[in-house]
This record gives structure tokens, sequence and C-alpha cells, in this order.
């Protein structure tokens, strides 16, 4: 009998499968070997190898500032949303809410709405109490888009973990604060790393309500890039997005190998 | 005897179940259920799906708030106080290990959250283990444990911090039959040695009339009938029991004469004795159901002059210890009975004719109150 499985090796299948990869990963990875190129404006392909833009790059104060500051941002929304969207993933999942789809279908909202809607909402009510440009003021409305990510990933969690275990925990004498500690946090903990991953990529990447709520002195990596390309496109931006590159994909595959151990 | 890890010789107490309910709108899942366990006691509650049985226990400790009665246990009214500080044991039905936790850190849980020191939790952890024949099973995660394992371990940390009451929900379910009929012997022997008070969840009766002192069998919200295995088995109070437990005939017959020491009834015209009608029943001439044990059913060849209910041998089917034959009956009725495989019944074949009959202690007359 024939069957309708598709097999691996067919050879066109193959090929197809390789183009859809180039397409994907191509644009991005040509901005590495023209971050080594020596002269100063973007060819490819390049044709010598210098370290020159990663000099000028960590040389150049106001890139360095961008940097730090994208990465504080990014660290201190990790924080900020991880807390929060466990807190509300466990109250979702395990608590007796009213509503409970209602508010899963708003806390998610953020992950619909066009992001340029949330920024030119978030810019017009930062803008006259101060917020625009300052660290408070990213973290907040970097949180509430980061908090659909982590609510997702550790209610995926939550949904995998046997609820009895909790009750077993009570049974013999956890309270309900005890038992969470003792039990459930542990069994999601590789979740919850994930969506702290998750959490500061977001923000890190995070480029269209940036570019409207950053400061003269407050800017963040990828704003600083945007403004880079209208002023002089230099083989600066390559190094800076090569930067972002090897950090996303480092914190992937730190995010992805704590996955991988929930499946355990 | 390995030795035990409680401290107390014998720390059961007695259970009272006062008039509990729980109703969820106008489901009545659990309906005025009042029972009272005895310290030391091992009671089971069976009854099929949806009887209530599993909300009780789920109330007992504490998951589930009942919506009217209250529990005493020792002589304390828990119904409100939070599962934690019960101080109930549970075995639960897939047993809820904690996976991130090995065997021995598994069973220390219970003592760690009363603040006992590392040293006496590992001590009396493994204790528990050679208690439940796991000694060198200490540092292996659920994961590494057979399902027969892990209901050990299970067992061994519901019974660590010596609780008042213990309570198992169906806990050898997963099992197959063997290791269940092994556990069902272990479990027993463990709690009359440690005196535990035990309260059961089952749905498999046979389980229920190994195990316990006392069974409380449960239909629709409510407890039926409450005994010892052996009452319930021999005296039935109602047809639901009868047919719950064991194997049961049922003949259709009518009422003839009915006084307090036994009845007599009549069966397609013949007529039998049997023992005093349970319940309500009605006048002489109304219907009734004749409830007969397989075991106690007594089969003979039919010929001139022998007494019974005349029948006819549709099958014959040999299950090792016993043979079965089953018999269809004038009425259209299809009993069986049970019989030794080396008896004279050994000798039927399908087309026999055959009489069936009973003695009267052998024979439950109940109200007929189906269609």
């Amino acid at each position: 009998m024939p069957s309708l499985r598709i097999r691996a090796g067919d050879l066109p299948l193959r090929l197809f499968g390789l183009a859809v990869l180039a397409f994907l990963l191509l644009p991005t990875l040509i901005m590495v070997p023209v971050s080594f190129d020596s002269v100063h404006f973007i060819r490819f392909p390049p044709r010598d190898f210098s370290l020159r833009w990663y000099r000028e790059y960590l040389a150049d104060p106001e890139w360095m500032a961008a940097t730090v500051f994208s990465l504080q941002i990014a660290a201190l929304t990790m924080l900020a949303a991880t807390v929060l969207g466990t807190m509300t993933a466990v109250a979702l999942e395990r608590g007796r809410l009213p509503g409970r789809e209602a508010i899963r279908a708003l806390l998610l909202a953020p992950l619909l709405v066009p992001h340029v809607v949330v920024a030119i909402a978030v810019y017009l009510q930062f803008t006259p109490i101060g917020l625009t440009g300052t660290t408070t003021g990213f973290v907040l409305i970097h949180t509430a888009l980061a908090i659909p990510y982590v609510v997702l990933v550790v209610s995926a969690s939550l949904a995998r973990l046997d609820p009895t275990l909790d009750r077993a925990a009570m049974n013999l004498g956890a309270s309900p604060t005890r038992a969470f500690f003792a039990v459930t946090l542990p069994l999601i903990r590789p979740g919850i790393f994930a969506a702290a991953v998750f959490a500061f990529l977001s923000s890190f990447d995070e480029t269209v309500v940036a570019f409207f709520i950053s400061g003269d002195r407050h800017k963040t990596l990828t704003r600083k890039m945007f403004e880079d390309i209208d002023m002089n496109l230099s083989p600066i931006i390559a190094a800076a997005s090569t930067v972002i590159v090897v950090v996303t994909i480092a914190l992937m595959w730190l995010g992805r190998s704590a996955a991988a151990q929930v499946s355990k | 005897m390995s030795p035990l890890p409680t401290e107390a010789a014998t720390r059961g107490v007695a259970v009272a179940i006062e008039d509990v309910s729980k109703h969820f709108g106008p489901v009545r899942a659990v309906d005025g259920v009042t029972l009272s366990v005895r310290a030391g006691e091992f009671l089971s509650l069976v009854g099929p799906s949806g009887s209530g049985k599993t909300t009780l226990l789920m109330m007992i400790a504490g998951f589930d708030e009942p919506t009217g009665g209250r529990f005493v246990v020792g002589g304390r009214d828990i119904t409100h106080v939070p599962p934690h500080k019960r101080d109930i044991g549970m075995v639960f039905q897939k047993y809820a290990l904690f996976p991130h936790l090995t065997a021995a850190q598994n069973i220390a849980f219970p003592l760690r959250m009363r603040g006992v020191s590392r040293a006496e939790r590992d001590r009396r952890a493994r204790l528990a283990l050679d208690m439940v024949k796991l000694p060198d099973h200490a540092d292996r995660f659920p994961a590494q444990l057979s399902g027969g394992q892990q209901q050990r371990v299970a067992l061994a940390r519901a019974l660590v911090f010596d609780p008042q009451v213990i309570l198992m929900d169906e806990p050898l379910g997963a099992l197959d039959k063997k290791l269940r009929q092994q556990m069902q012997l272990e479990i027993k022997e463990l709690q009359q040695r440690l005196g535990a008070t035990v309260i059961f969840v089952t749905h498999d009766q046979e389980e229920a009339l190994t195990m316990s002192d006392r069974v409380a069998v449960m239909s629709e919200g409510r407890v039926e009938q409450v005994g010892s295995p052996r009452a319930l088995y021999e005296g039935p109070d109602s047809v639901f029991v009868a047919d719950f437990l064991g194997n049961m005939n049922f003949f259709r017959g009518r009422l003839d004469h009915a006084t307090g020491e036994g009845c007599r009834i009549s069966v397609g015209g013949i007529g039998m004795a049997a023992q005093p009608a349970a319940g309500a029943v009605a006048q002489p001439g109304s219907p009734v159901q004749v409830a007969v044990r397989p075991e106690r059913l007594m089969v003979s060849r039919e010929e001139a002059g022998t007494a019974g209910i005349p029948g006819r041998i549709r099958q014959q089917v040999f299950n090792g210890a016993s043979l079965t034959v089953v018999i269809d009956i004038a009425d259209g009725t299809t009993v069986q009975a049970a019989a030794d495989a080396r008896s004279a019944v050994a000798e039927l074949r399908p087309g026999d004719r055959v009489a069936v009959g009973w003695s009267a202690v052998d024979a439950h007359v109940f109200a007929d109150g189906l269609p």
C-alpha cells in the first residue's frame, strides 16, 4: 500500500526546506560578514577582514550608553514580567477565578494589538507625566508587553503539572504558600526560566514603542540603530546587529535547553 | 517483622461523619451521609462512579467544603479546618509523588513541613522505607520506580507522620491484578499493626470485601447499607446492595405468605421458602424479587418428583477453582450457579433439563419496584 507519509529523504522536499531556511536566515546572517569589513560603507560581499567597526562600536559612548540602557531595561523587565506573569499564570490555572477566560483574553491583548497603536497610546500617556525617556517608563511598558509571553509559557508548564501534587503537599502539612514554593515552583522552574528569557528578549528586541518614548539621553539600542540609519549608514550598525543576534541566539539556546528539561 | 517508623503504637482515632451533604445546585453529590468510623477500623466506601464516595473522601481531606453537616475527627470538629492542619494522611489514586524529590525525600516531606530535624527525618524515612520493603530505593526518583514501588512510597509517605486517619482513594486501581491482591494483603497487615484508622474508597467491591472491617455501600450520594463484609454479602438490605456486592441471581415471583421468621413465595407457580422480606414489603400477592448467590443455588437433574424451579442448561463454563452453569428459567430469566468442578453439576450438558432450588436462609426477598 502506498503511504501518505512524507519521507524526509525526498530530494525536492529537502531542497525546499533548505530554501525556506535560507529565506528566513540569510538577511540576518548577511550582517555578520559585513560587520567584519574595513571600509566605511556597507558592501556585500565584504572584501577583507577587520575588527574596526567593533572597536568603533565599543569606543563610542553613545552606542555604549544605548547598549547598557537596553540591557538594563531588559533585565528589569525580565524580573518584573517573570514575577507578575508567573503569579498571573498560577491564578489563572489554579485559582477559582470568576471570568477566568475573559481575564486571560485581556492579558494576551498586547500580543494582538499592533505595537504602533500601543506605542502611540503610551506616548500620549507618558509625555505629560514625564515618563518618556526614563527607565521606569520603559520598564513599565515593556513589562506590560512581556507579561503575555510569561503567562503563556508558565501556564503551559502548570497545565502539564498534575494538580493533585498541590493537594498532596497540603495534605502532608504544607500551607498553600509553602506548597507552592516546595512543590509547584521547583517543578515549573524550567518553564519560568524559559519565560524569563522570552521576557528579556521581548524587551531587548523591542523597537516600535522604543522609537516613540526614547529620550535624548536614554535611548535603546534599537532606537539608536534607527537614528544611525538615517544619519550615516556605517558598518557599525552591522556590528551592533551582530551583537543583538548573538545575544538573542545565546539566550534562545539557554531557554531551549531549559524547556528541554521540562519535558524530561 | 520490620520496625515501625511511627512513634505511637496506635494513633488511629474515631471519625464521625454527621449528616454531611454536598450539593452543586440541584445535584446532590453527597446527600445527608452519617457514618461513624471506629478508632483503628478499616472502613471502605464502595459504590458505582458518581455515587459520591470520592466527593465524601475529598471533603474529609479538606479539599472540598460540605454544604451541610460536619466532620469530627478524634473529638475535634474539622469541618472548617484547612487541609494542611487536619493531620490526615492520604494515598492518592495516582500516588501524587513529587517527581523532583527522591523516594526518601518524598517520605520525609510531611516531617519537613512539621519542622522535624533533618537527622530525625532521615531516620524515620529509612524506617518507613523498611516498613514498605523498599530499603534500597531511598535515592530513586519516582520516575525510576515501578507502579507497585511508587504505591509503597506513597503509602509510607501517608503513614510516616502518624496521622490520625488515613484516607485512600482507589490506591490500587492502576496495578495489575496479581500485584493488587498482594498490596491488598500488605496494606491490611500494616493497618492492623499500626492500629490505623483507614477510610478506603474503591469501586472494586471484591477489594472492599477482602480488606475491610466494615463496608459502606453508597449510591446516588447516600449510604445504602453499612456492615461487615460478611453481613452485607449474606444479608443485603436492598436490591442495589444485593446486586452490587458479588454476583447475584434475581428471580421474579409473588409473595404468598410472610412472617417474622421467613416467607413463602412462588416463582413461576412453584412455591419456595426464603428469609423474611427486607424493607417494607407489601401485602401477600405483591410482586417480589428473590436474590440468591450463584454458589448457594442448588441445581439437580430434573426427574419425576424433583422439587424446584424448572430450567434448562444453556452453557457450562470452567473457570479453574469452580464451574459456572448458565441456566434459562421458564419465565425467560437467566441465572448462574457456581459449583465444584468435580460435583455432579459438572456432568450436566447444554440442553439438559434441571431443577433449581435453594435453602431458605440463602434467599433474600425484596419488593419488586421495577417494571
